[in-house]
């Protein structure tokens, strides 16, 4: 029996219920208002819940893929009414009277976060390097390495051999560094464009998926970042530099940067 | 769209929403930012697919 809330998104008490769209179990989402604000959530069982099913069921893409694309609808229908706080998923509450003390407690904070977040997109810009153009480029960009590559050119084939060791070896250390200078230069071109938050990830922090740049846009500036994202993808498709343009999200990074 | 899109677009969801997103500590029960190992397996699944991808078809970006 459903006596666990699962919450997705707080907002304010007059924020409409997402229309035609199933909740995370295929049920409805309901709200729960306390004072000025309002929290969307659905529930569920705690025993279907628990932490020990949910670890076990996490690494099941398809449970995961039912659930996370539901979630998504559920937030996408939510932010058609407004301005919304997105909690992370799998956030689950006791009781509605937890959920009550906890909007209670955290109301003014809840409320300086929504206006923060009013009338602002969430878009994420994903950096994708061509192994092999990156590679190429990467020898056109930096001194050391073009001079090494021309050595090889002319070293005798036992030499060229040590020489192309080395030489991958350099491309490795350059190619980190270059890809950080590239990120830089579009976090640059992006706030020098649009005078808006970033949030840049490297590679590293995403455990080795493509670095991206999170952006927090005024709701009628996406037509703005889509035309820089063609004229940054103009300007590195030479080197193997593309850029994937996503959004809008809930703005999932920076309700939580903002929550620090 | 065609089925590497559509899970493109799936673990792209999930990178957002599993990673992301107001953490509330204390009132709330269960949590699954504490499954570090999910995020950084699916972390490597959408470079994969990045890569298969870029290597098989051109890519929609929206």
């Amino acid at each position: 029996m459903p006596n666990i809330l699962y919450v997705y998104a707080i907002a304010r008490a007059a924020h409409p219920l997402p229309e035609r769209v199933e909740a995370i179990d295929g049920s409805d989402v309901i709200d729960v208002v306390t004072g000025e604000l309002a929290a969307f959530v659905t529930p569920v069982d705690d025993v279907d819940f628990s932490q020990g099913v949910i670890d076990a069921r996490a690494k099941d893409v398809e449970w995961l893929g039912a659930i996370g694309y539901r979630h998504q609808s559920v937030m996408n229908a939510l932010m058609h009414g407004g301005t919304i706080i997105p909690l992370r998923a799998f956030t689950l509450f006791a009781s509605e009277e937890s959920l009550r003390r906890h909007l209670e407690a955290e109301a003014s904070r809840f409320a300086e976060l929504l206006d923060r977040l009013d009338g602002k997109q969430e878009w994420t810009l994903r950096v994708e390097f061509d192994p092999q153009l990156w590679s190429e480029a990467l020898v056109r960009r930096v001194d050391s390495l073009r001079s090494l590559s021309e050595e090889i050119a002319s070293a005798s084939s036992g030499k060229a051999f040590l020489l192309r060791k080395k030489l991958d070896d350099e491309k490795k250390r350059a190619s980190r560094e270059a890809e950080q200078q590239v990120m830089a230069e579009i976090e640059r071109a992006v706030m020098n464009k649009l005078a808006c938050d970033t949030v840049a990830e490297t590679r590293q922090q995403r455990s080795g998926a493509f670095p991206q740049i999170n952006v927090l846009l005024e709701r009628d500036e996406e037509a703005r970042l889509q035309e820089l994202r063609d004229e940054l993808t103009a300007r590195y498709a030479a080197e193997g530099v593309t850029l994937a343009l996503t959004g809008p999200w809930p703005p999932y990074t920076f309700a939580a940067i903002s929550d620090e | 769209m065609s089925d590497a899109e559509d899970e493109l677009s799936l673990l792209e969801t999930l990178d957002h929403l599993l990673d992301r997103g107001v953490v509330i500590a204390g009132e709330a029960v269960v949590s699954i930012g504490d499954v570090d190992l999910l995020y950084l397996g699916l972390n490597v699944v959408l470079a994969n697919v990045d890569a298969i991808i870029r290597t098989s078809q051109p890519k929609q970006i929206k």
